[in-house]
């Protein structure tokens, strides 16, 4: 095989020194949008988590609300669904991103709650598989310069190789100022959570009363007198909060 | 030409004598809400809000009465979101400035819910940032507007100074038994003290209701901001209005204490007074330094 010319040689060259330059810069600047860090998952490999389910409406209604009302809180509600898709898909998917966009999207005070309630997943979770993304929003009818919302996530994954499910309750109450939405107010309700078991309609009260225990059942109920004092599985801060 | 100018002329000159007048305020509206800052800048004092609550017997019969029945001081630590609601009897003697000693709600006659900011300061060393004056018709339409308050009376009530007619039980007033409820004193053992008392009791009451609908809801704030806003006329930014509701709606009511302050009866003259006991300058040095009762 003949040798190649310099020309070629040269163009070799610089082909390979492009191409390990640029993985390189990649390794060293990570992709993303400007200066973001790269977004590190703990969702479950290959599962398609759920869409989010959102819905707004008008706020501090006290009399009808004219068309225009609406048009300014539908163009209100479309600004907002984003910014909060993409706080809670944080907490639960990226944890990596929540300090950016906290730092962005709400006020020092707001900031502050948010982390006195501790809210969000352990560090050592993996395997997060969503099972419900709610959110429902108010835009306040007067100038749709204020809103609140109440978003709702289960989730279940793995921590420290055990399962674990939790619900998160979280209301926001956010302010517009100079075209920019904040979050200024924000409590969290965060619990273990249970899927509640569908009543078996085909047999009576008496019936369901005298059966035989399922080994569902027994499994209850040999949970509920172990007195181990196991802890719960449940993810790190979770509490319930009432009014 | 000519004619469309003498229009314009005097179309601006209906709207310049239109505008003022219905602006101006009616019989009803010297009864209905009002509230501003005490001082020009809100500085709260390391994270602790204080509003002053006044309710006067202003009324349409009556619009231009402005003395003082109801004086609450209410305080809330936004930090561990816990408050208190301090209470005044209207016939505490105090020294008012600028205008020797006499009953405290007299403050409000004589320099308007200012003065008797200044006056609680003056007595308790606590930084007020706003205030809020009710009447009793914008105490009726907003009570009403809201639904309603839930309060417990281990015994019943019946008053026939204020037509309070309340069976012992958890019952939801509506405006006009609220408002009997709160101006009740002749069927009470301690008289005005225990009006004080369940004044602040019917503030918690609300408190409890704002919490219960912003647990379902979190843009109830925007509808208590709404109908506050019907039967007001605020001095407070709604930006500010909002962030005090948003903060309101975080205490839960089992965590806001209420206190009347201790005083005995005595005489100034010939005028039947309350006096201040000593022992309420530590609940005003605690309720300075915490925001809790």
């Amino acid at each position: 095989m003949p040798r190649p010319t310099t020309g070629k040689r040269l163009l070799i060259g610089a082909i390979v020194a492009v191409i390990v330059g640029a993985g390189a810069l990649a390794f060293v600047w990570p992709l993303g949008e400007g200066d973001a860090p790269r977004r590190i998952s703990i969702a479950a490999p290959g599962v398609r988590q759920p869409r989010w389910r959102i819905t707004t409406e008008p706020a501090g209604v006290i009399h009808s609300v004219h068309r225009d009302d609406r048009r300014r809180i539908q163009r209100q509600a479309r600004a907002l669904t984003p910014r909060i898709r993409r706080l809670f898909n944080a907490i639960f998917l990226y944890p990596n991103q929540v300090a950016r966009v906290v730092n962005r999207f709400f006020s020092e005070e707001a900031e502050v709650s948010l982390k006195r309630s501790k809210a969000g997943l352990p560090r050592r979770v993996s395997d997060i598989k969503i099972m419900r993304r709610t959110a429902r929003i108010g835009v306040d009818v007067s100038g749709a310069t204020r809103a609140a919302a109440k978003v709702r996530v289960i989730a279940k994954g793995l921590l420290n190789g055990e399962r674990f499910a939790v619900r998160q309750d979280a209301d926001l109450w956010l302010a517009r100022k100079a075209r920019r939405w904040k979050v200024i107010g924000f409590q969290i309700d965060q619990a273990p959570w249970r899927r509640a078991t569908q009543p078996d309609k085909a047999r009576t009260g008496r019936q369901r009363r005298d059966s035989d225990p399922s080994e569902g059942g027994a499994k209850e109920r040999s949970r509920r007198s172990d007195r181990s004092g196991r802890p719960e599985r449940s993810a790190k801060g979770a509490r319930s909060k009432k009014p | 030409m000519i004619k469309r100018s003498i229009g314009l002329v005097a179309l601006v000159a209906t709207v310049a004598v239109t505008v003022p007048l219905i602006g101006a305020p009616d019989a009803t509206q010297a009864s209905s809400v009002t509230a501003g800052r005490v001082h020009a800048q809100f500085q709260p004092t390391d994270g602790k809000i204080f509003v002053l609550v006044i309710g006067n017997d202003a009324r349409s019969g009556n619009p231009n009465s402005s003395r003082a029945d109801a004086i609450h001081i209410a305080g809330i630590d936004t930090k561990s979101m816990r408050g208190g609601i301090l209470n005044f009897p209207r016939d505490t003697y105090v020294s008012i400035p600028g205008h020797g000693s006499g009953r405290i709600n007299e403050a409000l006659t004589y320099g308007g819910p200012q003065l008797l900011a200044r006056t609680l300061e003056k007595i308790t060393g606590i930084r007020i940032d706003y205030w809020v004056m009710v009447g009793f018709e914008g105490f009726q339409g907003i009570v009403s507007a809201l639904g309603g308050v839930r309060i417990h009376f281990n015994e019943p009530l019946f008053d026939t100074g204020s037509g309070a007619h309340i069976r012992a039980g958890t019952r939801r007033l509506g405006g006009k038994s609220s408002l009997a409820f709160v101006r009740a004193r002749k069927s009470l053992p301690s008289g005005d003290i225990g009006r004080s008392t369940n004044q602040g009791r019917f503030l918690i009451g609300l408190l409890r209701k704002l919490r219960g609908e912003v647990h379902t809801n979190p843009a109830s704030v925007l509808r208590w901001m709404a109908v506050t806003r019907r039967f007001a006329r605020l001095d407070i930014p709604a930006d500010e209005l909002f962030r005090l509701g948003v903060l309101a709606s975080q205490v839960s009511a089992r965590d806001v204490g209420n206190v009347t302050i201790p005083v005995r009866i005595g005489f100034a003259g010939a005028a039947s007074v309350v006096f201040i006991e000593p022992r309420a300058q530590d609940i005003f040095k605690r309720f300075r330094k915490t925001a809790r009762l």
